[in-house]
């Protein structure tokens, strides 16, 4: 089943266009990466999807057109970003931040069993669950910014970037994360990632973004044989 | 010793209102990151929204409650018409309207009720022998009433920020708004909250004091400019640091121009301000703020 179809999708900032008639699918429990250069439309393309900024064409999300939707609209339709930078809220506690990602749900208990999930799942946030978030180290952010995601239940995922910043270990961890989720609640995950060799083993395909331009996605095994990585992003 | 403990209860007094006003600025800041400059006219035309309530026949209770509702809607109504439409980040439009809007509020009063000084009824007996003797002075009912409803706002407004979801949802867009909106909250309407809120502490403050300020459209600009040196030296996103950066500087402000003759009552307001420099300077975020932490 296609849960994300995207098609004609055009997006920018004020003056002129980042992306140029973007398509893109994400069927129900994949994990499909976007990989790219620098500057080449990545998060524009996330933040497009979610709503944060304008775009035009057609983005459909579980069969509904969600083109003209603002972000907290999407997020209730199950559609949940961790954004580049991780957006930590840095004034509230761990635990605060991961209820903020409650925010649209009325099921108490239900929350309260997703808290007692992502502590155990990552047990340094419990450890420094009343601390003020913005005090974590990177990866505990990066940790945080996914758990507070999740607490939403989305259905599908988007990761802008979650390795920025983190060290080959973390990255690794980080990405074995997003596996073990997607394995065991089925979430989608849409990943943009510079970090090509790491996000394909998780990925079943991935898509190539050139200066806005997406190509057409692979199989990841085909992608990571090939040499078209190299080219988007050393351009030879 | 008499005299000063009535210097000391006199600028505990102004420091009270310095703090009600700036907790309303605050609510507003820690939304909109924006001063509004029109706060204390808000809170002026409340009072004169009582006073047309006691007018037709109310009692004073139900005028302050309904001049309160009146505040709370207004403050939604003018965050929704005038300050959501100019978008996110338009800091220097906000301040220009709220500073048109101070203008056109206080114009607006003098045109319906004209310039001469009204009286409030107060709500607890404010004759000349109304007081609790402290030590030989006196702390009057109607400032006891003050300080009673400002503790009580303070502490509606801390458990509001700390056990409710609106609260939690309200300090999440405070500290990060585009976090706030990944995670489903409308910001736009938790900001317009935060007006409402604001309009209604400053409808309660406005009403309170007009029986001892006598009510004129003038009655709160001073208290403005004391109100803005207490949210900023309070640290202007925390409710209950201003209310006590309020009272040192009522505090402070009345026993120096008491005490240092050459500062007498022409220099009081430049002390304040004076005081507010030097600990921004040690401490940029005020007293009781946030500093903002953050790793990389």
């Amino acid at each position: 089943m296609t849960l994300l179809d995207i098609s004609g999708l055009t997006a920018g900032y004020g003056a002129g266009d980042v992306l140029h008639d973007v398509a893109l699918v994400v069927e129900a429990g994949e994990i499909v990466v976007v990989l790219g250069a620098n500057g080449a439309g990545k998060t524009t393309l996330m933040r497009s999807i979610s709503g944060l900024i304008a775009r035009r064409g057609t983005i459909e999300f579980d069969g509904v057109d969600i083109t003209k939707d603002a972000p907290d609209a999407i997020v209730r339709r199950g559609l949940a970003m961790v954004p580049q930078g991780r957006g930590t809220i840095s004034e509230l506690s761990v635990e605060e931040n991961l209820r903020v990602g409650a925010h649209t749900r009325k099921d108490r208990a239900g929350v309260v069993e997703d808290l007692d999930r992502w502590f155990t799942t990552f047990p340094r946030l419990q450890e420094r669950k009343t601390q003020k978030a913005g005090l974590l180290s990177g990866g505990e952010q990066q940790m945080l910014a996914i758990a507070r995601a999740l607490m939403s239940r989305p259905s599908l995922l988007l990761c802008d970037e979650p390795s920025l910043g983190l060290s080959p270990k973390l990255t690794q961890d980080m990405f074995a994360s997003l596996a073990q989720i997607n394995a065991d609640l089925g979430t989608a995950i849409l990943l943009v990632e510079q970090n090509a060799m790491s996000a394909l083993k998780i990925a079943s395909r991935g898509y190539l973004i050139e200066v806005g331009v997406v190509a057409p996605s692979r199989e990841a095994d085909a992608l990571t044989a090939d040499d078209s990585i190299r080219a988007a992003y050393l351009g030879y | 010793m008499d005299l000063l403990l009535a210097r000391l209860i006199d600028g505990f007094n102004n420091g009270l209102v310095y703090g009600f006003l700036g907790l309303a600025l605050v609510i507003v800041f820690r939304g909109t990151g924006q001063v509004n400059m029109a706060q204390g006219e808000m809170a002026m035309f409340s009072a004169f929204t009582a006073y047309a309530f006691v007018a037709v026949g109310l009692p004073i209770v139900v005028a302050i409650g309904l001049a309160v509702l009146v505040g709370v809607i207004s403050g939604g109504l003018i965050e929704r018409v005038l300050i959501r439409p100019l978008g996110h980040g338009a800091h220097n439009s906000v301040l220009l309207v709220t500073i048109g809007l101070f203008l056109a509020i206080n114009s607006a009063a003098g045109v319906i009720w004209g310039g001469d000084p009204l009286t409030l009824p107060a709500v607890v007996p404010d004759g000349p022998g109304d007081y609790v003797p402290v030590f030989g002075a006196r702390l009057r009912y109607q400032q006891l009433l003050l300080l009673v409803v400002l503790m009580l706002v303070l502490a509606a407004i801390f458990a509001l920020f700390r056990y409710t979801k609106i609260g939690l949802a309200m300090r999440a867009a405070a500290s990060n708004p585009e976090s706030a909106r990944l995670a489903g909250m409308r910001v736009d309407r938790i900001n317009g909250l935060g007006w409402m809120m604001a309009g209604g502490v400053g409808a309660l403050l406005g009403t309170l004091i007009a029986p001892s300020t006598a009510l004129t459209t003038g009655m709160m600009f001073n208290f403005l400019i004391y109100a803005i040196a207490a949210a900023t030296l309070g640290g202007f996103d925390s409710p209950g640091g201003a209310v006590l950066a309020g009272l040192l500087i009522g505090l402070v402000e009345n026993l120096l121009a008491s005490y240092v003759d050459f500062i007498g009552p022409d220099l009081k307001q430049a002390v304040a301000l004076v005081i507010l420099m030097g600990v921004l300077m040690v401490r940029p975020t005020g007293l009781f703020g946030t500093k903002k932490v953050e790793r990389v």
